[in-house]
């Protein structure tokens, strides 16, 4: 069979096809854009950012900020409250799923089974009435009247109006600082300590060591810092001093870890469920015991393949926490929707309230990406 | 004497290894709950905190909880203020869907039975003893709620639907594929011809014509489906020549135009096809579309979105999200991975162009003034944007569709759903003319149920593709299949096969956000919504029946949820995820 070269048609040629086509999609969106504008112009549509530095007029409860405060400074607070939310929110259901997780997986039939019934439970619930749940059904129902409050100070002192509990007296930036170097601590004794045990082959508890040197190094840290501690008391109908959970902070917060950490047991539990029996049963067979073969053989293959997901549903739980707003919690979503009905234009500021979700999450689904890339198997 | 090879002989297959000495339930309580000191521990802390919880827990239900203002608002609870009598609508619309999905069910069991041969026949008792071991919790709730009612007719329709379901199953399973599309094509004409031409008197005589045209058209052409079509574009138009053409001189124009159309485009399709594509699950897609259209107007002609609430709006709403939302989020998927690679950087040049150039026009059209925060703002979204378009469309040889898709996912899926929702009402008036006025809440709803879900499929699918082995493909284009036909028989059906699980959880949390839609928009009652107003009627006021009315919802939400996980896992055992 000769193959003459013959010119193949346009309507067939993948060349002219391609950028045709492409040609086309530009022009359906540049259609699209230019009507959208038009309809924009039509409805008196400005994009206009002047509105962040005029005064906010309205409270935000339970904060210091004041009315005559900008706009701008109102979307920071909501922005800080938000990142309480989250911060709290992911460490604590961080724990609390692990937990459950592995409570699924135990050889008990009764942890095993209320483990199973309760994933099972507040998976299939929405998250919406776990809120409700939570700011109705328990926060102003079973939190006591301030007549006869809950006084437990200096521990706990909790009614209807918040719940508070001790915290460090010192700027925050004395708190990260000793934070920081406990944390410094504990990784470096970590380090040496197993650099030992692999050199010499003795058996030194490594994690109690670390754990002993961050926690000596937080005492001197605080001492050497002069922060203190506040305890909460009772002033009349509120407490004070401490750190206090208002209501809608605590049902947020209590509906997110909740719903989160089923998520995250689930996502625990398929993880170690998916490293092959054999790895255990080797593990046995070198005479690990039951710590040493979770630690070094079972759970660092089981953190590979759960880690993606978990970054998820700390993605999800950031984007979550709009709905705080039903409950009453002054977070971002909430502060936007007071700017716009005192009066700023509606569609810049949705476009803001987006653009910084937007943000959240990009940002915290690179720092997922490159701890993914890191543990990744490098296959070849 | 027989005389036989000890060595041919297989050795008896070794005993299951005990655990301990015997079986029973002593050793089973030794094994699961006393193993250890810590365990016997356990046993007891754990065994009281339940016992504990069980305990308040049936107090709360069987005793102590006020379920009255459940049972008298049990209507509102489902239905909202739907008018009574417009009721039959949605019954005949539901019983239809049931119709038809049991009509897929038969098919694929035809299918099956073609291929695989006839499987082992089970009997009634077992029959009855699997369903119910599949929807127990359903079959649960569905008995609750029917236990509540006053009437005998919610009894009727749920019997309606069983009876639908079967009815299509047995039809489908008895009678020939052929036949079954026939009277798929026939019904979907009908129903339409029905909705949207209803004059009374003529339409009992356009039913006849359309019948007996179809009825005739069978007997003497090659292909039931193209005979029906031409039987029936010819009933149309006599219908449309004969009756009511000086009433209805608009409609009856329209009729005669699409019947001359259905006409052309049969005898074209009749020429130039070879073979009609004898798929029941095909021509059920197909038809899907019109059929729902057809639905959605009979469901609106008389009355409004306004009125629809309670249950109802959260199953419309979710099922109506999750059919549109499919299709788009396979195209994101297929156009993200669009193109060969090897393209260069100007693919990722035009992309960052297009994905921030109308910002930066914005700002430009605004004034650049570095010290207005506008020009700030404005500059630092058509970087961003502008970046991510360059990362996008660097490698492809199509990057306007890959930049594009990209866009719309990572765009769409770092905000949250519920803010989405809020600001509909503005966003989604800006994108109609001047004249139009703002959609009712529900389509709005839809609207925004559908992109957010379509961006997150996008995702799932895409995940899919990529875990595909590139030799398929390969193989698909050594064939000398074209892209269209690769990508529709031999990548999509695997693909999708492999992420079923993630599509139904993202399907579960779709019906799940439903109730996100009546907490962000005002005037739409779903389930939540019709809580408030309940607590608010004069008689149960103030008696803080709140853990009642919660219980009641999140209790009709589990149910669903964890039927459609549990029958995700089954479909998952059945295709082989995660096995081949």
């Amino acid at each position: 069979m000769s193959l003459d070269a013959r010119r193949i048609p346009p309507w067939r040629d993948i060349r002219y096809l391609t950028w045709t086509f492409q040609a086309a999609v530009v022009a359906a969106v540049i259609g699209l854009i230019l009507w959208l504008r038009k309809n924009l112009h039509d409805r008196g549509f400005d994009l206009n950012y002047d509105y962040l530095e005029r005064q906010a007029g309205f409270p935000i409860a339970d904060s210091d900020f004041r009315p005559t405060q900008s706009v701008r400074d109102a979307l920071v607070e909501g922005l800080a409250n938000t990142g309480r939310l989250v911060v709290a929110g992911v460490v604590l259901a961080t724990l609390l799923g692990t937990l459950i997780g592995i409570a699924r997986l135990s050889q008990n039939f009764i942890m095993r089974t209320a483990a199973q019934w309760y994933v099972e439970f507040i998976r299939n619930v929405p998250l919406f009435a776990l809120f409700v749940l939570m700011y109705s059904g328990v926060a102003l129902t079973y939190l006591p009247h301030p007549k006869n409050p809950l006084d437990w100070s200096p521990v706990i002192v909790a009614n209807t109006r918040g719940v508070a509990f001790p915290w460090y007296e010192a700027s925050n930036i004395r708190f990260g600082i000793v934070l920081a170097l406990a944390v410094f601590a504990f990784v470096a004794a970590f380090q040496i300590a197993t650099r030992i045990h692999d050199q010499t082959g003795a058996p030194i508890p490594t994690l109690t060591i670390a754990v002993g040197v961050g926690a000596l190094v937080i005492v001197v840290a605080w001492w050497l810092l002069e922060m203190g501690v506040t305890t909460p008391s009772l002033k009349g109908p509120r407490p004070i001093d401490g750190i206090k959970m208002t209501p809608p902070f605590f049902a947020a917060l209590a509906a997110l870890v909740i719903y989160t950490s089923s998520h995250i047991a689930e996502i625990v539990r398929g993880s170690i469920q998916a490293v092959s029996k054999g790895q255990g049963e080797a593990a046995s067979a070198l005479a690990l015991n039951g710590t040493q073969r979770l630690r070094f053989v079972v759970l660092p293959q089981a953190m590979r393949i759960a880690l993606p997901a978990i970054g998820n549903q700390y993605l999800n739980l950031a984007k979550n926490s709009s709905l705080a707003l039903v409950v009453a919690f002054p977070e971002l979503t909430k502060v936007t929707r007071l700017a716009s009905a005192q009066g700023a234009p509606t569609v810049a500021s949705t476009v803001l309230l987006l653009g910084i979700y937007l943000c959240i999450s990009l940002t915290l689904s690179l720092f997922v990406n490159l701890l993914n890339r890191r543990l990744r198997i490098v296959e070849r | 004497m027989s005389v036989i090879d000890p060595a041919l002989v297989p050795a008896p297959p070794p005993e299951k290894p005990h655990l301990a000495e015997g079986e029973g339930p002593w050793v089973w309580a030794r094994r699961n709950l006393f193993r250890s000191p810590v365990d016997v521990v356990i046993t007891l802390v754990s065994a009281a905190v339940v016992a504990y919880v069980l305990f308040r827990l049936g107090r709360f239900v069987f005793v102590t909880g006020r379920w009255e203002i459940v049972r008298t608002n049990l209507n509102l609870f489902l239905i909202g203020r739907y008018p009574r009598g417009e009721l039959w609508r949605i019954v005949a619309c539901t019983i239809a869907t049931t119709f038809l999905i049991g009509i897929g069910a038969g098919s694929s069991i035809q299918r099956r039975r073609r291929e695989f041969g006839e499987p082992e026949s089970r009997t009634l008792r077992e029959r009855i003893a699997d369903v119910v071991q599949r929807v127990w919790p359903l079959i649960l709730g569905i008995g609750l709620l029917l236990s509540m009612t006053t009437t005998i007719l919610p009894t009727l329709f749920v019997i309606g639907l069983v009876v639908g379901f079967a009815a299509g199953r047995l039809l489908a399973e008895r009678v020939p594929d052929r036949y079954i599309i026939w009277f798929i094509f026939v019904g979907t004409v009908l129903v339409g011809l029905l909705v949207w031409f209803p004059n009374g008197a003529a339409k009992v005589a356009l039913v006849i014509a359309v019948v007996g045209a179809a009825v005739v058209g069978t007997a003497k052409l090659p292909s039931p489906p193209a005979a029906a079509v031409i039987g029936i574009a010819g009933a149309t138009i006599v219908r449309v020549l004969v009756s009511s053409w000086t009433h209805d001189l608009i409609g009856g124009a329209l009729a005669t135009l699409l019947a001359i159309a259905v006409v052309v485009a049969t005898s074209l399709a009749i020429v130039r096809v070879r073979e009609v594509p004898a798929s029941v699950m095909l021509w059920l897609t197909m038809a899907a579309i019109p059929l729902s259209i057809s639905g959605v107007r009979l469901l609106t002609r008389a009355i409004g979105w306004e009125h629809w609430g309670g249950m109802m709006v959260n199953i419309f709403l979710a099922i109506a999200g999750i059919s549109l939302c499919f299709p788009l989020g396979v195209l994101l998927a297929l156009g993200r991975r669009a193109g060969r690679t090897g393209g260069s950087v100007i693919g990722g040049v035009i992309s960052a162009c297009i994905l921030g150039g109308p910002v930066l026009l914005l700002a430009i059209l605004n004034g650049i003034d570095f010290d207005n925060t506008t020009t700030k703002v404005l500059l630092i979204m058509s970087g961003a944007l502008g970046a991510l378009g360059f990362v996008a469309g660097l490698r492809s040889s199509l990057p306007v569709l890959r930049v594009l898709s990209v866009a719309y996912v990572e765009l769409v899926r770092g905000c949250p759903l519920f803010v989405l929702l809020l600001v509909s009402g503005s966003a989604l008036g800006y994108f109609l003319p001047k004249g139009f006025e703002t959609p009712t809440q529900i389509v709005r709803a839809i609207v925004v149920f559908t992109i957010f879900t379509a961006a997150y499929i996008a995702e799932i699918v895409r995940g899919g593709l990529q875990s595909l082995p590139k030799g398929q493909v390969e193989a698909a284009q050594a064939l000398g299949l074209s892209p269209g036909r690769t990508t529709a028989l031999i990548v999509l059906p695997q693909a999708l096969r492999n992420v079923i699980p993630a599509i139904v959880g993202q399907f579960i949390s779709l019906f799940k956000d439903t109730t996100l839609a009546g907490a962000a928009m005002v005037g739409l009652s779903e389930m939540f919504g019709v809580r408030e107003s309940a607590l608010a009627q004069e008689a149960f006021d103030g008696q803080r029946l709140i853990p009642e009315t919660i219980a009641f919802v999140m209790l009709v939400f589990w149910i669903g949820c964890i039927t459609m996980s549990r029958e995700s896992q089954r479909l998952e055992r059945k295709l082989g995820v995660g096995t081949r």
